[in-house]
């Protein structure tokens, strides 16, 4: 099968989990002997790591300004800046013709709208099955002036596709209430992450016990934190700390409640920032404990499938288990219902009172390859 | 009074109760270690300020000019050659060169200095350069002789008076501990040296009430409360507010739990001083600051946005605007604090405050407190939030009427003789104020509530502290199946 993904970012180098889901997509479908293609439509300032080949799909720097300018959202609204007249549109059709997909897929709706009218009508991409490949109900994640607006788009994907695809149940339930009757139920395949790989143990990158959280700058990260950990570390015996890694560090370090206990939070909190594969690699090793502090935010998390993976004891709350509810029960994850009892498990954790027993075959199935085989099934069915 | 003298409280509980088995500890960062300091010492510099150093013994003159002069010569020859004996350069050394030289001018009597002084000056004609040596000798002969050469720290701090760790069991912090690392050594030594620690916890204001707090206290504070949370095996709190805001703000974020059976509030003492004053000298010290005995209401404190001068002054502001020339004189006491300058500007300049409707009195000696609260009509204290209450617990012990606000340790300090009015309750703010003033019946009855004040003492606080720690040793010998006395 010769599979498109149409993505809102680039892949080649992985760092948020949008990323690395689409990225492991293709490594599964290639690995299953299918052709797979990922083109981005991207603002080449937000993803300087880019390939050289991922940026001949990207729109300038500029272009964020203009949509700023005119108060509009760097997703939601692209489609109707760009227009389908844009040449970048009629280049992403020349390249979708020239590949001749039997699959388009799309991992977000805001990309659809550009390019509906010539799935439809062009004669190499209409036989095409169309999927979208979501990785949340995006309505659900937008902020509430503009819902509207994108509960329409996502509806509208969702109910053209000829599959979607949901990390969830819960998910894959909402999408099921909007397709029409007749048409194929949604297909789940949870989020995972890669079995750890080591050649040999990596050096520490922080030094003494740590846990460590990892978020993209996605608010509902950054709420997660206050919520869960907020601006006192208490659980944290003196010489251990808490390192924050990925995109939500510039979302705490720009919060007022971060300056407000300067002295402490310099001392116990250690801002990362967004990291390679290989330095998150060494944290993972490292981390006394792995926290989820995930209140809201939907979909499923890689987060969890790689707190799993790394069988170090984790302190989640029970909304980052969702998708995960059968780990609820594995040796070393600690499930919270309320921010009090999650810093309560962090620091039993933290002292050691609370340990992990799992092995790699208790996690083997959070990997992405079982996590992705049900979509995989799929690509199979359509050969 | 202040944290100070709880501490010299605290000293003196536990040497009555413990005797020798008390080491009076003074930190030094610059070491990370404590030294031993004996209770004079404590006294002198904590209490009195009055440290005096120790002089040094010096050389009595010879019996003959000859023998004063070789004394001299030997003087300026052992000088020379011990000090050239000091390798190196620098700082360090040129300390030691002079320590040197200090303890040899000793070794010549005063007299026998000025001999050598007035020589060595007819010698600095011919040759300049002396000059300079003599203007250090003179510096160094003073220093030396009025026992300057080390500071306070250094005779203090010495090696001699260092405390081993390891000869300690229990640690009692009982001051301001989150202004260096000693939260962290008594952690430390907890785990290396099994001390068990005991903890004083006046209030949380630098955390609970951060953004009127003072800015450097609010950001050591929660650090080194963080790492005493950590560390604490017995606390004592000096009110049940602090208790419960440390045991509330503990169990918030995830700190080891407190067992509240092992966080007492042991309540501070505070006795109404005898006066050495005679009545018509205590009238002369209120008329001296242009005040009518009885005609004037009290604020005592510190002057800062905590304290809530701004919400009294407005107060005032109002109630001279509704009754002009029937409110009393509002007074004061106590020195400017952090971030107090705008406003104190604000009182000085407002045009619609009648001349003298604010008195502000900043330097009053204890005696003449004791006179102001003696013939104040009434007192106020409509702090935001405080640990305990002082000028409360002060006023009643004088038998004065106290308006506070309803910041929970005044209403707990004033254990119901005082009146708690809550801060946006303005309109019975301003009732009562007046009231108090001009109406006698309200009045009497605000001084037979207020005569309901059995007060605290400072007999109690020592006694149940001490029988508090006891409590823990008998508990923790009891869980280790040690006798009580063996493990102090």
């Amino acid at each position: 099968m010769k599979i498109v993904s149409l993505s809102h970012y680039p892949i080649s180098t992985p760092l948020h989990g949008g990323q690395r889901r689409i990225a492991a997509i293709g490594r599964e479908a290639r690995a299953a002997g299918h052709e797979f293609h990922n083109i981005p439509v991207f603002v080449a300032a937000s993803y300087p790591e880019a390939s050289p080949d991922e940026q001949r799909t990207a729109l300038p720097a500029d272009f964020i300004e203009r949509l700023g300018g005119m108060g509009l959202r760097e997703d939601l609204h692209l489609s109707r800046v760009l227009g389908q007249d844009h040449p970048l549109v009629g280049q992403v059709v020349e390249r979708l013709q020239e590949i001749g997909p039997d699959i388009i897929q799309f991992d977000q709706p805001w990309l659809y709208p550009l390019f509906r009218e010539a799935l439809r009508t062009l004669p190499r991409l209409a036989a095409a099955k169309l999927v979208y490949s979501s990785q949340n109900i995006e309505a659900d994640l937008i902020a509430p002036d503009y819902r509207d607006e994108a509960l329409e788009i996502e509806q509208m994907l969702a109910r053209e596709a000829d599959t979607v695809i949901a990390v969830s149940a819960s998910d894959a339930a909402e999408f099921n209430k909007w397709r029409r009757r007749g048409t194929s139920r949604t297909i789940v395949a949870p989020n995972g992450c890669w079995a750890p790989e080591l050649s040999s143990e990596p050096a520490p990158v922080i030094p003494g016990d740590y846990v460590l959280v990892a978020g993209s700058a996605h608010p509902p990260n950054a709420q997660g934190y206050w919520d869960c950990i907020g601006p006192v570390p208490g659980f944290l015996p003196p010489g251990s700390k808490i390192v924050v890694a990925g995109g939500m560090n510039n979302l705490l370090g720009s919060d007022p409640r971060f300056g407000r206990f300067p002295l402490t939070n310099g001392e116990f909190v250690v801002n990362v920032g967004v990291v390679n594969e290989e330095v998150l690699t060494a944290l993972l090793y490292h981390a006394k404990v792995i926290c989820l502090p995930i209140t809201d935010g939907g979909g499923t998390n890689l987060k969890t499938a790689e707190a799993l993976m790394w069988l170090k004891p984790v302190v989640a709350m029970r909304m980052a288990m969702r998708g995960f509810d059968d780990a609820k029960t594995l040796s070393g994850v600690f499930v919270a219902d309320s921010p009090a009892q999650f810093r309560s498990l962090l620091r039993e954790a933290m002292i050691g009172k609370l340990i992990s027993q799992r092995t790699a075959s208790d996690v083997e199935r959070y990997g992405w390859p079982a996590q992705l085989a049900p979509l995989m099934r799929y690509y199979k069915s359509l050969t | 009074m202040g944290i100070l003298r709880v501490e010299h409280e605290v000293v003196r509980s536990f040497t009555e109760a413990f005797g020798e088995d008390v080491a009076l500890g003074l930190y030094d960062p610059e070491t990370d270690a404590y030294y031993r300091m004996s209770c004079e010492e404590f006294s002198q510099i904590a209490l009195r300020n009055a440290w005096q150093p120790t002089l040094p013994s010096r050389a009595t003159t010879a019996t003959t000019r000859w023998r004063s002069w070789l004394r001299i010569g030997q003087m300026l020859y052992s000088a020379r050659k011990r000090s050239r004996a000091v390798p190196g350069a620098g700082h360090k050394t040129h300390r030691l060169r002079e320590e040197i030289l200090a303890e040899e001018l000793l070794r010549i009597s005063l007299e026998e200095y000025a001999m050598m002084r007035v020589g060595l000056g007819k010698l600095a004609i011919f040759w300049p350069r002396l000059l300079n040596r003599l203007n250090q000798f003179d510096h160094l002969n003073h220093y030396a002789h009025f026992g300057l050469m080390t500071t306070l720290d250094q005779q203090l701090c010495s090696e001699a008076k260092r405390i081993d760790p390891a000869s300690i069991r229990h640690y009692v912090s009982v001051g301001g501990f989150w202004s260096d690392n000693r939260y962290r050594y008594s952690y430390e030594q907890r785990a290396a040296s099994g001390w068990s620690v005991h903890y004083l916890i006046y209030d949380l204001i630098p955390i609970l009430w951060a953004h009127i707090a003072e800015p450097t206290t609010r950001k050591t504070f929660p650090l080194a409360l963080h790492w005493a949370l950590w560390s604490m095996d017995q606390c004592w709190t000096i009110s049940e507010t602090t208790k419960t805001d440390l045991i509330t703000y503990s169990n918030a974020h995830g700190y080891p739990p407190l067992d509240p059976d092992w966080v007492q509030p042991i309540y501070l003492g505070s006795e109404v001083p005898q006066s050495d004053l005679t009545p018509e000298q205590e009238r002369a010290v209120v008329l001296r600051h242009g005040l009518e005995p009885g005609a004037f209401v009290l604020m005592v404190g510190t002057q800062e946005p905590r304290k809530n001068h701004d919400f009294v002054y407005r107060l005032w502001r109002e109630l001279n605007l509704r009754h002009p020339g029937q409110v009393m004189t509002l007074v004061w006491v106590g020195q400017p604090g952090w971030a107090i300058a705008p406003l104190l500007e604000m009182v000085q300049s407002d045009n619609g405050l009648p001349n003298g409707a604010i008195r502000i009195l900043p330097d009053i000696s204890d005696v003449e407190l004791n006179a102001l609260y003696r013939s104040c009509r009434y007192s106020i204290y409509a702090s935001h939030y405080e640990g305990w209450g002082l000028p409360v617990v002060e006023s009643l012990n004088h038998g004065k009427p106290c308006l506070t606000s309803d910041a929970p340790s005044l209403v707990e300090a004033g254990a119901g003789a005082s009146e708690a009015i809550g801060l946006f309750e303005g309109e019975k703010w301003l009732a009562r104020c007046f009231e108090l003033m001009v109406d006698d019946a309200a009045y009497q009855a605000a001084l037979e509530r207020a005569a309901q004040f059995k007060g605290y003492d400072w007999d109690g606080f020592r006694n149940r502290l001490v029988v508090d720690f006891k409590r823990y040793l008998e508990n923790k010998a009891l869980a280790s199946d040690v006798r009580p006395e063996d493990a102090a």
